[in-house]
């Protein structure tokens, strides 16, 4: 074998490797992005199940809605996710933007939300935009959130406290 | 080069790429229910490190604990830079953390390899531009390991 053909082969195997790692990476940013447009259809629709589906049962877990918080993946969706369809006549999540960082078998995603919604009793109307933090562990059964914390703000100039 | 040594590079590519993507068996995360856990760890001590240099008022050991391209989130402000931080709400928040009294109610820290999770619940009282505060606070901490240091790549604060 020539020394050209080494270098080619080496080359060769090089870039294929290096291009099934961006592959994976492209896939892993896929799939966590689908998870999560699920979940924000779920607070849409009230329905527990692509929380079920897609958060890490652990104990000890705690999901973060501004002041407030969740201990536990029954207490988000039975206390929070389910009850809320029943409050809102309509909620609304559009997702701005979304960001997600990968390292190893952890990964993170900000994601920018306009939060609309109706009040099902009072009619009265809210409009907040904010921000989403998830957090996801790789386990056998796929990437799953382990974590969620968000924060939103009526539409008006921040001021700084 | 010979045949069984191309095998051999082939070989040893794929198999360095499988062990990269085998995934480690699912552990358990959660070691009990108490509401303090984590901080006696390097990254635990980290997070307290920087708590106690943001209420001191310690601008550059602050810094210092972030990472460059740190992601700093507070209700529905975003900061995408640890300097963009330092020009614009790092002296504020000193100022506001050293005039009121902040009192952890809850703090875990967890390590999953060169990554680690604080998420601590907070209780601030205090006077701040002659405003009444008496709020809780959650914090959301992302933190890194790098170079043997742990430091904080993301903040999402609430309140």
């Amino acid at each position: 074998m020539t020394l050209l053909m080494r270098i080619s082969l080496v080359l060769m195997l090089s870039t294929t490797t290096l291009g099934v790692f961006a592959s994976q990476a492209d896939e892993d940013k896929a799939t966590i992005e689908e998870i999560i447009i699920a979940i924000e259809n779920g607070w849409e629709s009230g329905q527990g199940r692509p929380f079920y589906e897609h958060y890490l049962d652990h104990k000890g877990a705690r999901y973060i809605e501004s002041g407030g918080q969740n201990t536990g993946l029954s207490d988000l969706v039975e206390n929070h996710v389910e009850p809320e369809k029943e409050v809102l006549k309509r909620l609304t999540i559009d997702i701005l933007d979304m960001d997600i960082t990968i390292d190893d078998d952890m990964a993170w995603a900000i994601t920018t939300v306009n939060v609309s919604g109706e009040v099902r009793k009072t009619g009265s109307t809210f409009d907040k935009k904010g921000y989403q933090t998830y957090l996801f562990k790789r386990t056998s059964n796929g990437w799953k959130v382990i974590h969620s914390h968000s924060s939103t703000r009526d539409k008006k100039p921040h001021k700084h406290h | 080069m010979k045949i069984n040594y191309v095998l051999t590079t082939v070989l040893s590519i794929a198999l360095l790429s499988f062990s990269t993507f085998a995934h480690e068996p699912l552990k358990s995360i959660e070691r009990s229910a108490t509401h303090f856990s984590g901080l006696d760890t390097a990254a635990g001590r980290s997070v307290l490190a920087y708590h106690e240099a943001l209420s001191n008022g310690q601008a550059d050991d602050v810094m210092s604990a972030l990472t460059s391209e740190v992601i700093i989130l507070e209700g529905s402000r975003i900061e995408r830079s640890a300097e963009e931080y330092r020009q614009h709400h790092l002296h504020a928040d000193m100022r506001f953390s050293a005039a009121v009294k902040t009192t952890t109610i809850e703090h875990h820290v967890r390590v999953y390899g060169d990554t680690a999770v604080s998420i601590a619940r907070s209780h601030t009282l205090g006077t701040y531009k002659g405003k009444q505060i008496d709020k809780q606070g959650n914090e959301t901490l992302v933190l890194n390991l790098i170079n043997g240091h742990w430091k904080i790549s993301h903040i999402h604060w609430s309140h």
